[in-house]
């Protein structure tokens, strides 16, 4: 028994280390667009497995993740084009205050009790919240938002090429593996899941459900605000209606939901074949001439957020790996 | 401060609340009666909007009989729309029902924006966009009509769901299910005609912006957010709330519009909601789903 177990272990390793040295090789040979394509799809998967230690682990759907972008972004963004601050430091930044942003809503949403239709709203209102504020503010840049300089600068995580970002995301997501790895070993992903599939039972058997989701929270909205510092970084263009808006928490929820929320490789498998979905309309809709592209991708996005939401909420990576299993084992 | 523009701010304030009124009702009765959470009726109200300006421009129906013709069309909708969709995901998880309304809000209105463009499109009927003045405060026809066939359409509900047969029998269903089982009522007909009268709902307050507003395809979402609002005010499921707060709601607006621009006047309302989710869960009148499951 244990052999066999073991065997499948590995194989899932060797999985996940095929597919890390196909990434690593990818920019070498491949051209421009494709990387392009594949760093944005990186730094989506990282947010997702971020937004997957709160939704996926610990059941807090929550509607509003744009908002901790949206702050990494323009943490990142408005030191480095005002004041000259390095990249990197402002992703730490935007980490930190999503950090706090994200505790003080977990605590009070876990203080009053907000559940289900409520607690959606109030993510949604959260993001919505804050892109108010940055399309007013004239030091955050109005509506227009803010655009990055094009320049070489090494040490402030500026680039001129694709690569070096792609290199920067593809650590961000090996951390988050190995990291959500740990969580699902550690006390606090027990814990998660526990609170999770029943609060009054957790709670009775000691557990301080509060806290736990509160610290899922708190973690979540720190990475996802270091995402957010780097997506900008790479797209070189902030933009309010884009780092806030509905569209980037919904494709956060929709990669974790699809690949198989509160599991290590769900985020990624989501992304993968939702980038895959992507780029197959954007085809479609050129070849059928003039459509929106754009809108075509968003309405098929829709659609498979209704089929998950109805036949797979446990996501595509868990039922195949239930198909599997019901082989015979060696 | 000029008083003339207050009168006037807390006027139109009341007139739009009306139609607001109505759209959170659409909201409210689905998830009273349905206990679903169908948070998309922005679109749909939006959709009314779309369809009632190609009605009138580019067919040779007109905008009075495409009104009839839309609102008929909606109730068939909604009935549509719960056989088809609705009706298989009365029994799935609370949070995956809220998952599978936003991905039908999304998928309608990016809809909306492949068929009908990224531009603004207004109906414009000579005879609403005239100013009627009472002494030196002027208002739009165009609001008051909104406002005059929300209220008249309210009348109707309330008639409907006091009077009526099937306006009793579909509030039983909403009280006890299994009592309302037991006495032999058809639980799942009434479910579809509540779902069918919450579409037109959603039909009447987007006919009613029609001529107010001009339509693009991310007014969906605002007036989504709008209705869960009104839905919050008002307490979810208790339909007297929700137009109790769709006035405030139009009142909130349009005084916070006369001081400020309209950005701040939503931040402003955004705040005062995330405050009043905390600690009002229940609403107003305190009737509503305090909190759901």
């Amino acid at each position: 028994m244990t052999g066999a177990k073991n065997t499948t272990a590995l194989q899932r390793h060797a999985a996940g280390i095929a597919t890390l040295m196909a990434l690593i090789l990818l920019p070498l040979l491949s051209g421009r667009y494709l990387t392009q394509v594949v760093l944005f799809a990186i730094i989506t998967a990282y947010l997702c497995g971020a937004w997957n230690i709160s939704g996926g682990y610990g059941g807090l759907t929550s509607f509003g993740h744009a908002g901790f972008i949206g702050i990494g972004a323009y943490a990142t963004t408005i030191p480095l084009v005002y004041y000259g601050i390095p990249g990197w430091l402002g992703m730490l930044l935007g980490g930190a205050i999503s950090a706090g942003f994200g505790y003080f809503l977990s605590w009070s949403i876990c203080r009053f009790h907000i559940k289900g239709f409520y607690f959606a709203v109030s993510t949604i209102l959260f993001a919505e919240v804050l892109m108010s504020i940055a399309t007013r503010s004239r030091y955050l840049g109005r509506g227009m938002g803010v655009t990055l300089p094009s320049v070489s600068n090494p040490f402030n995580f500026q680039f001129l090429g694709v690569n070096p970002y792609y290199y920067i995301a593809l650590v961000l997501l090996c951390v988050m593996v190995l990291l959500t790895q740990w969580i699902e070993r550690a006390r606090l992903g027990w814990y998660l899941r526990a609170s999770r599939q029943s609060e009054d039972a957790s709670s009775a058997l000691g557990i301080d459900v509060t806290m736990v989701k509160v610290m899922a929270m708190t973690l979540s909205a720190f990475l996802t605000g270091v995402g957010g510092g780097l997506y900008v970084l790479a797209l070189r263009y902030c933009s309010p209606y884009d780092v806030f808006g509905i569209m980037f928490s919904t494709t956060l929820m929709l990669g974790t939901l699809l690949g198989g929320r509160g599991t290590v490789y769900g985020p990624i498998i989501g992304i993968a074949m939702l980038t895959a979905v992507k780029e197959a309309l954007t085809f479609g809709a050129e070849a059928l001439g003039g459509m929106s592209s754009f809108a075509l991708v968003l309405v098929g996005w829709g659609v498979i957020l209704c089929l998950v939401a109805k036949y797979l909420p446990n996501g595509i990576g868990p039922w195949v790996g239930t198909r599997i299993r019901k082989q015979p084992a060696l | 401060m000029n008083l003339e523009l207050v009168v006037r701010a807390v006027l139109s304030g009341i007139l739009m609340g009306a139609i607001y009124g109505v759209l959170g009702m659409g909201f409210t009765i689905v998830y009273g009666i349905v206990d679903l959470p169908v948070f998309t009726h922005g679109v749909f109200a939006l959709w009314a909007m779309y369809l009632l300006v190609m009605l009138s421009k580019y067919s040779g129906i007109g905008p009075y009989p495409g009104c009839v013709i839309l609102l008929v069309a909606a109730y068939l909708f909604g009935i549509l729309l719960y056989k088809l969709l609705l009706k298989h995901i009365l029994d799935i998880e609370h949070e995956m029902q809220l998952v599978f309304c936003l991905g039908l809000l999304i998928a309608l209105s990016n809809l909306a924006l492949i068929l009908f463009g990224p531009t603004s499109l207004l109906l414009r009927i000579d005879w609403l966009e005239r100013v009627i003045f009472l002494r030196e405060v002027s208002l739009k026809t165009s609001l008051i009509v909104g406002a005059a066939v929300s209220v008249l359409f309210i009348i109707c509900m309330e008639v409907f769901f006091r009077k009526t047969e099937t306006g009793k029998a579909i509030r039983a269903c909403a009280d006890n299910r299994r009592g309302a089982l037991i006495i032999g009522l058809h639980v799942n007909k009434m479910y579809t005609t509540a779902m069918g009268v919450s579409l037109v709902c959603s039909a009447v307050a987007g006919l009613a912006f029609a001529p107010l507003v001009p339509v693009y395809p991310d007014l969906g979402f605002e007036y989504a957010v709008l209705a869960c609002l009104v839905a919050v005010l008002g307490g979810a499921g208790d339909m007297k709330g929700a137009l109790v707060a769709g006035f405030i709601m139009g009142l909130l607006l349009s005084m916070q519009q006369m001081f400020y621009d309209l950005t701040m006047a939503r931040l402003i309302l955004y705040v005062i909601m995330l405050g009043l989710l905390m600690f009002r869960p229940t609403g107003i009148l305190g009737k509503g789903k305090s909190f759901a499951k």
